[in-house]
């Protein structure tokens, strides 16, 4: 998994490397408009178009059906029991686009949650890192961390009865800083240093393509003392469109499928 | 489907509040997808909970607003099953031979006999009088044409379409828009109409004369006079490499050019446009192994020769927004050269760009649930058969695929009407017997497989009716030969009523070449003869009065003398007007109603104002059975599941009958009487 990772970051940063000069939401908006007809037209293609058009027109005709015989209502139950049955053959007709989907989905999906989820560490504000452990947690000194353009605030709390060891630590300037892979440097007990990224929310200690940029936990002498994962919560970035405050999952959804729309329109694919 | 998906932007918009639940969300197409699917379930639970809930408010204003039947209905619904141009005689003759046994059935267990047509017995004029009661002076339908006094023109006479500037009407000081108003000119009340105002519901399909569709308590769908999306009355389209030789009647011509060996482009004309440009749809057509594949428009098909294609749905214009389907066919060409077929460009029922149905969206209702239908009002597509543009078997192909889909709609409206009335007309058994007459109705033709398949349907009928319904079967008028054509505008020139200008001996159409200040009568349509009277033709020369009532005997006695070669009397009837209508639109009637002999019929050209060069003369057309003849020789057949009267029954008899049976008392305008009465069912 590490290495699919390694090749699709790869990809998506030489995708989106374009895009780098410009604020985060223009890029975040060009994404989801380029996805959302992508997306449309991979649709066009793998669903059955002829399949869905007649069944969109049947749908219509039972529709209205309903309001053609709304003075008799056994004509009517009639029709809604035809349009709900046809409605879960529209379901299954898009269930095979939906499951050829589901993989570009999920690899975009993790990419944009890594690098749109989150704005780093803000200036001067504090986020919690926790770390479980399998056994009892190691006693840790404060001064055996370090972090890059920031620090720590003590103190290390330990909590033997979850075996978890939290610490909280800052970024030095007054707009957020990414604090990016290395920047981070932990001692875990007295014997082991980890390395890790922290550009996403939540970590563990094997990456999934959900989570591409989790950090890699890197063990120089494996034993009871290592941790078996840790996360940690940045704030979630907020964008303002149109006077709101829009997570970066909303701003995706909509204009991916305003993109969508207009792609269905232009290219006359049955969705 | 639009409406229904339109709830997407609309989610759009809320999809922020739902942003935790968005797991499930597969990308938009998938997306939509689910969106619209939950959409879809929302919709068809709020809207029959709805109706559910509205159903008592519902039924008491009907109950209220109707009014009181005074008699005891005899019937819950009557079901007429219009079969255009069912012969009575076939039907006896088959009926005799044990091949129709569901109308033996009636006319054993209720009646069947024949039924007396209009003057003359013309779809138009038959249909209008069977849905209004009354005679043509009273609905003002006499013909398919109606002469243009003024301009000395054919018009149709059911339909008017006009340009018309029309002011907005909440916006007053805008700039008023022009727009195409489409006026139904039947006149009268169609008897379904008198139905409604006593709460009962009607659905009827396909009648005649029913363009534009007038609002009723039901659904109506139009039928006869419904235009393609070019505004005639039906042209199909001809696609070949090298020009026809002569002009195509009833259809166009577009060049296929040859890209390559295997490859041929052309354009497919469509309506004019808001600015008078002509659309058209580019099509390529490229020969794949045995077969061709035509690419026309967005739809890609595959043409096998031999057989009618399906729909193919095509927009025109800029935006797309004029809709219609075509169907089409390959003749491969023994030379390699194809020759590409298309049939009008029927308004598109989904998408009407012009109201075909009332309400609006019961065509788009009908072709959602049993697919694309035939629109056009005379969909089966005779001009293309009788020009040879194509074969027999694809005419064939053609008119038994609308009776399929009209019997579809037949059988859907008798499923979803159980009260009240629910009328369909059958227009194959016409073009059938029109194209085919020649043939005979021995076995292996194409009218007796008609018949028989008439009688199917018949059958399929009576099987989904109730007890308490009524089933009439009926035509609008029989059929008989039309082997000669009588040029009545040739008779009158020879016989000196009508006077070409100078140096002109024959007239093509529209009577150009006509000398009006000399001509004293003129023929126009399928059997009426005009006076050109002072006051009334706008260069009239006959003096009403005396001089017109001299001119008239003198036609008349003259037409009952036209003979063949064989000494046979060629016109059997002459009408004056006033003995066979009456009514406030009698006036604008022919002067006379010529009712030809068996085997005539009025000449092709005669009938649009063209003098041809001979009084009669022989049809050469695949065209040859017709029932534009003398009207007492081409009498409807009307069968029953219940008892009526057995003197002769009218035409007229037929819409007071079903008032009558479904408890109303016929109006006192209506001309014809109601036959349960005469049979003393009451």
């Amino acid at each position: 998994m590490k290495y699919v990772n390694l090749v699709l970051n790869t990809l998506f940063d030489v995708f989106l490397y374009p895009l780098g000069w410009l604020p985060p939401l223009w890029g975040l908006i060009f994404v989801s408009a380029v996805s959302g007809i992508l997306m449309v037209m991979i649709f066009g293609k793998i669903s059955d178009q002829e399949g869905i058009a007649v069944l969109r027109k049947r749908m219509t005709g039972e529709v209205l059906g309903i309001l053609l015989n709304a003075g008799t209502p056994a004509t009517v139950i009639s029709f809604a029991a035809r349009l709900i049955a046809d409605n879960t053959r529209y379901l299954v007709m898009i269930l095979k686009p939906m499951v050829v989907m589901a993989v570009p989905f999920m690899l975009l999906w993790g990419q944009l949650d890594a690098r749109y989820g989150s704005a780093g560490l803000p200036g001067n504000q504090p986020v919690t890192i926790t770390f479980q452990y399998a056994e009892e947690p190691p006693p840790t000194e404060e001064n055996d961390f370090s972090v890059r353009n920031g620090g720590l605030i003590p103190p290390v709390m330990t909590v033997d009865t979850l075996k978890q060891v939290s610490f909280r630590i800052f970024s030095h300037g007054s707009r957020g800083v990414e604090i990016l892979a290395n920047d981070l440097r932990i001692p875990v007990g007295s014997i082991h240093e980890w390395n890790g990224s922290l550009v996403s929310r939540g970590f563990d200690t094997s990456p999934s393509l959900l989570s591409p940029f989790h950090p890699t936990v890197t063990v120089l002498d494996a034993g009871t003392e290592t941790p078996d994962s840790g996360w940690y919560s940045f704030p979630d970035v907020d964008y303002r469109v149109m006077g709101w405050r829009w997570s970066w999952a909303a701003v995706f959804l909509v204009f991916s499928m305003a993109a969508a729309v207009v792609a269905t329109g232009v290219l006359k694919i049955k969705v | 489907m639009k409406r229904m998906y339109s709830g997407a932007p609309l989610f759009i918009l809320f999809l922020p509040v739902f942003v935790s639940v968005l797991h499930a969300y597969v990308g938009p197409g998938a997306g939509f997808g689910i969106v619209t699917s939950f959409m879809v379930i929302l919709n068809a639970v709020l809207v029959s909970l709805l109706s559910l809930l509205l159903w008592p408010l519902n039924l008491a204003v009907r109950v209220l607003k109707r009014r009181r039947r005074k008699r005891k209905a005899v019937a819950d619904r009557v079901v007429v099953l219009g079969l255009d141009g069912f012969s009575p005689e076939i039907a006896a003759e088959l009926m005799e031979a044990g091949e129709l046994p569901n109308l033996s059935y009636l006319s054993e267990s209720g009646v069947l006999m024949e039924l007396g047509t209009t003057c003359p017995g013309i779809s138009p004029v038959a249909w209008s009088t069977f849905q209004t009661g009354v005679n043509p002076g009273k609905h003002g339908i006499f013909d398919f044409l109606a002469p243009d006094r003024k301009r000395y023109m054919a018009l149709l006479s059911s339909v008017r379409t006009a340009r018309v500037e029309k002011r907005r009407r909440f916006l007053p000081f805008a700039r008023s828009r022009t727009v195409t108003e489409v006026k139904l000119l039947r006149r009268s009340t169609p008897f379904w109409n008198l139905l409604g105002k006593y709460g009962l519901r009607s659905i009827v399909l396909r009648v005649p004369i029913t363009y534009p569709p007038e609002p009723l308590d039901g659904h109506i769908l139009s039928g006869m006079c419904v235009p393609d999306l070019r505004g005639t009355q039906g042209s199909y389209t001809l696609f070949t490499e090298n020009p026809p030789g002569a002009p195509i009647t009833g259809g166009l011509w577009s060049p296929l050019t040859r890209s390559d060996d295997d490859t041929w482009t052309s354009v497919l004309p469509g309506p004019v446009d808001g600015n008078g440009v002509e659309t058209t749809v580019n099509l390529k057509l490229s020969r794949s192994g045995g077969n061709f594949v035509l690419s026309v428009g967005e739809a890609v098909l595959t043409l096998v020769p031999g057989i009618l294609s399906h729909w193919v749905e095509l927009s025109f214009g800029n935006r797309g927004k004029m809709k219609c389907i075509t169907k089409f066919n390959l003749d491969p060409g023994e030379d390699g050269s194809p020759r590409l077929y298309a049939t009008a460009l029927n308004i598109d029922p989904y998408s009407p760009s012009l109201p075909i149905s009332h309400p609006v969206y019961f065509s788009k209702y009908i072709a959602g649930l049993q697919g694309p239908f035939a629109t056009l009002g005379l969909a089966e597509d005779t001009w293309a058969l009788n020009n040879g543009v194509i074969p027999e078997e694809i005419f064939l192909q053609q008119a038994w695929s609308i009776f399929d889909e009209r019997r579809k709609m037949f059988f859907d409206a008798l499923k979803r009407n159980g009260k009240g009335l629910v009328t369909c007309v059958f227009d194959t058994s016409d073009r059938i017997q029109h194209m085919f007459w020649s043939r005979g109705f021995g076995e292996g033709t194409p009218i007796r497989e008609m018949y028989r398949k008439m009688d199917i349907l018949v059958g399929d009928t009576l099987k989904r009716i109730k007890r308490n319904d009524m089933l009439i079967v009926m035509s609008d008028h029989g059929f008989t030969s039309f082997h000669g054509c009588v040029d009545l505008n040739r008779w009158l020139v020879e016989k000196g009523y009508m006077v070409l200008e100078e140096g002109i001996s024959t007239v093509e159409t529209a009577f150009k070449g006509v000398d009006w200040s000399r001509t004293r009568a003129w023929s126009m349509g399928l059997a009426g003869i005009m006076l050109n009277l002072k006051g009334r033709e706008a260069r009239g020369i006959v003096d009403p009065g005396p001089e017109a009532e001299e001119i008239l005997a003198e036609i008349t006695a003259g037409l009952l003398e036209i003979r063949d070669e064989s000494g046979k009397r060629v016109v059997s009837s002459v009408y004056r007007s006033e003995e066979v209508y009456s009514g406030p639109y009698a006036e604008e009637a022919p002067d006379l109603i010529v009712g030809t002999s068996r085997g005539y019929r009025v000449g092709w050209n005669c009938v649009t104002g063209g003098v041809g060069d001979r009084v009669t003369y022989p049809n050469n057309k695949h065209w040859n059975g017709d029932h534009c003849h003398d009207h007492l020789l081409v009498p409807g057949i009307l069968a029953c599941n219940m008892k009526l009267a057995d003197d002769p029954p009218d035409i007229v008899d037929i819409a007071p009958t079903i008032l009558d049976a479904l408890g109303m008392v016929p109006p006192s305008y209506m001309d014809g009487k109601s036959l349960l009465a005469k049979a003393g069912v009451r």
